[in-house]
């Protein structure tokens, strides 16, 4: 068991906001990622939950600062606002309702709306495993892929009670999290490296 | 505006359609539903808005056993297509060809659209005080009664509403929408303020209305299952009688075959009591029917021709009767299983009271009116029965000449009262009346809730466009 101690402070905050329709299992996926248990109880979520979550990855720790909002109608326009500054979006479906996949565009365009560009954005199909038992996967990994691809998101489909692939797909989340900020990292270095020789230019 | 347009000031310049007066100046296109006053979707006979009735009972029979109902969404696209189809023609939509979370999706929009939440702005802030009420019992009464204050209109929608979410509840096994669950669904559509909160603060009520809406249906709930458990220990009832009747019947027959008379002394004693304690023996848990029985028979034994057949003829016919009373009390419960009531508040009082308000019978009532409220009494229609109020502070003693006029306009008014009352009644069922006339309490206060709820309401039609003049788009808590 890793103590406290064990984890040293985080180096970068990443704000994730998770989004998607009622009753997708936002709420579920967050519970099996941060605590490793899945609980079947079926309240929505009211506004908006919050929770934080310290990873550990091979070049640095990092801190998961994940917005769980509802996916009720009425907190649409609440949920919009959570957007704002998020660094990473994770838009989620039921692998086993069509009509939660359908709306999936409907979120990424009030996501494009809001997020600044250059913001990772991942799609996630819940509930794999009632779709390999039950058979009623109703939506093709093909079509996720297609959708995904189109958006340039991440893709995966994960199964929040059993908990395959949560893990797997949030660290990539992170890694790719990491990269960009890097990535923006050094341009910010490049830009600084730019003015010095200006400053030398001029004097 | 004259004739009594409503819409908000901002919609107000998009009417293309003329007013046409007030007969018919509704102020709106003919099939619009979303967005309208509640109030111009009902009058005459339809008490609920006709889309809300459709969606609701279909959603009842194709809907009941779908996981998370209510709380999953439809596929986007579809809601708005039917959106725009009940907009076009709403008559002549199929409703079944549209997935259940499509039409639940609908049924929220159309509340969630109303110029006004369906409890109102006026109450709302009623409703959250009462959630503080720790005791339940107390809580329960106090919210019936912010409940029993809604303007006519709001009270029925809510009331069919509250219904049909119970009866979604009751199949919470297989569609997993506890009451909690629902509340929360259904909370901010229902509940809302006009005041403009920050986004924090619009949150922070939101539990408070789940509270309030969860206890609504938690107590419907049980209420409904009462009445549910009611009809069934009826139902029994009815075969344990028909079964019994079946018998008495095939003996009564083998008898005629075996002496043709009996003696007509014993016709003559044909003892009611024996019937009755037949039947007791029979339903030893139907103790309150057996006494409405009882009298009912007291009442038709006259009538009834005795038949040749002694006490065997006589059971028969008073299973018949028996079978008839059931029959009528089953009827009345299945007729009662919606209404909106406390169990404890004697239900059948105030749902007849209610009936009676609608036919018009308000006159008299105001010395309790006044004294029950301190709201202002607006009656612009009576205007000689204000001038009872004048009687005012109990203590103040009146010019002479006034007193004695309050006085027999008071009784005057009273008897009207008591006769219209009598008259909206249907036709007298004994049973009932029986039953009744051990709960009934001189006519109280949940009539006038209804007859004041009503004069707020027109007061506050004839001012549109106050509220919510923030409705651009659909779901705002205000941010």
């Amino acid at each position: 068991m890793q103590g406290e101690e064990a984890l040293p402070k985080p180096q970068r905050i990443f704000k994730v906001v998770f989004v998607g329709d009622s009753g997708v299992g936002k709420s579920s996926f967050l519970h099996q990622f941060c605590n490793h248990e899945f609980r079947g109880n079926f309240a929505a979520t009211i506004g908006v939950d919050f929770q934080v979550k310290t990873l550990e990855t091979k070049t640095s720790v990092v801190t998961l600062q994940l917005w769980d909002t509802a996916g009720q109608e009425r907190y649409r326009s609440m949920t919009k606002t959570y957007f704002r500054k998020a660094d990473g979006v994770i838009v989620m479906y039921d692998i086993n309702l069509e009509a939660s996949f359908t709306n999936v565009r409907n979120w990424m365009t009030s996501v494009q709306e809001q997020v600044e560009p250059g913001t990772v954005t991942m799609l996630v199909g819940n509930k794999l495993d009632t779709a390999e038992e039950a058979g009623t996967k109703a939506v093709k990994t093909k079509n996720g892929q297609e959708l995904a691809k189109s958006y340039e998101m991440l893709f995966y489909e994960v199964s929040a009670k059993t908990g395959a692939n949560v893990d797997d797909a949030m660290e990539d989340l992170t890694r790719l999290l990491q990269e960009k900020e890097d990535k923006k990292m050094e341009e910010v270095l490049q830009l600084t490296e730019i003015t010095t020789k200006k400053g030398c230019c001029g004097r | 505006t004259e004739c009594k347009i409503a819409s908000h000031k901002r919609c107000y310049s998009k009417y293309k359609t003329p007013c046409s007066g007030i007969a018919d100046g509704k102020g709106r296109h003919p099939t619009q539903v979303f967005r309208v006053e509640l109030s111009l979707l009902v009058g005459g006979s339809v008490k609920i808005p006709p889309l809300c009735e459709r969606l609701m009972s279909t959603i009842e029979r194709t809907g009941l056993y779908v996981e998370g109902i209510y709380r999953k969404s439809g596929a986007a696209p579809k809601v708005k297509e039917l959106k725009a189809a009940l907009e076009a023609d709403g008559e002549n939509v199929d409703l079944e060809e549209y997935h259940v979370h499509v039409l639940t999706n609908i049924l929220k929009q159309f509340l969630r659209d109303l110029p006004e939440p369906l409890l109102t702005y006026t109450l709302h802030d009623d409703f959250l005080r009462c959630t503080g009420i720790k005791d339940e019992r107390e809580r329960v009464k106090s919210i019936f009664d912010v409940i029993k204050k809604l303007p006519k209109p709001n009270f029925d929608l809510f009331e069919r509403l509250v219904f049909h979410l119970v009866t979604v509840t009751r199949h919470s096994d297989s569609n997993k929408m506890s009451p909690n669950a629902l509340a929360v669904v259904f909370a901010p559509v229902l509940l809302g303020t006009s005041k403009k909160l920050q986004a924090q603060d619009a949150i922070a009520v939101v539990p408070q209305q789940i509270i309030c809406v969860e206890t609504v249906l938690k107590e419907e709930l049980r209420t409904v299952k009462a009445k549910l458990d009611d009809i069934d220990t009826l139902e029994s009832a009815e075969k344990k009688t028909g079964d019994r009747l079946d018998a008495v019947r095939a003996s009564l027959r083998n008898s005629r075959q075996k002496s043709p008379q009996l003696s007509p002394v014993k016709q003559m004693s044909l003892p009611r009591q024996n019937t009755v304690d037949e039947e007791e023996e029979e339903e030893e848990d139907e103790e309150e029917e057996e006494s409405v029985l009882g009298e009912y028979e007291e009442e038709m034994e006259d009538d009834m021709d005795d038949g040749e057949d002694g006490e065997l003829a006589a059971e028969a016919r008073a299973l018949t009767r028996h079978l008839k009373s059931i029959h009528k009390e089953k009827h009345q419960l299945t007729f009662k299983l919606p209404m909106l009531e406390t169990r404890q508040a004697s239900s059948d009082e105030d749902m007849l009271s209610g009936d009676e308000l609608e036919s018009g019978s308000v006159h008299g009532r105001n010395e309790e009116y006044a004294i029950n409220f301190d709201l202002p009494v607006m009656r612009p229609s009576l205007p000689q029965l204000n001038k009872q109020r004048i009687s005012g502070p109990a203590g103040r003693k009146l010019p002479r000449q006034f007193a004695k006029k309050v006085q027999t306009a008071r009784q005057t008014s009273a008897a009207e009262f008591e006769d219209t009352s009598e008259a909206c009644l249907p036709e007298p069922i004994p049973t009932i009346e029986v039953c009744l006339s051990r709960h009934r309490q001189p006519p109280t206060a949940q009539g006038h809730v209804y007859a004041d709820s009503m004069t707020v309401e027109s007061s506050y039609v004839t001012v549109p466009g106050v509220l919510n003049l923030s409705g651009g788009d659909d779901d705002e808590i205000m941010v």
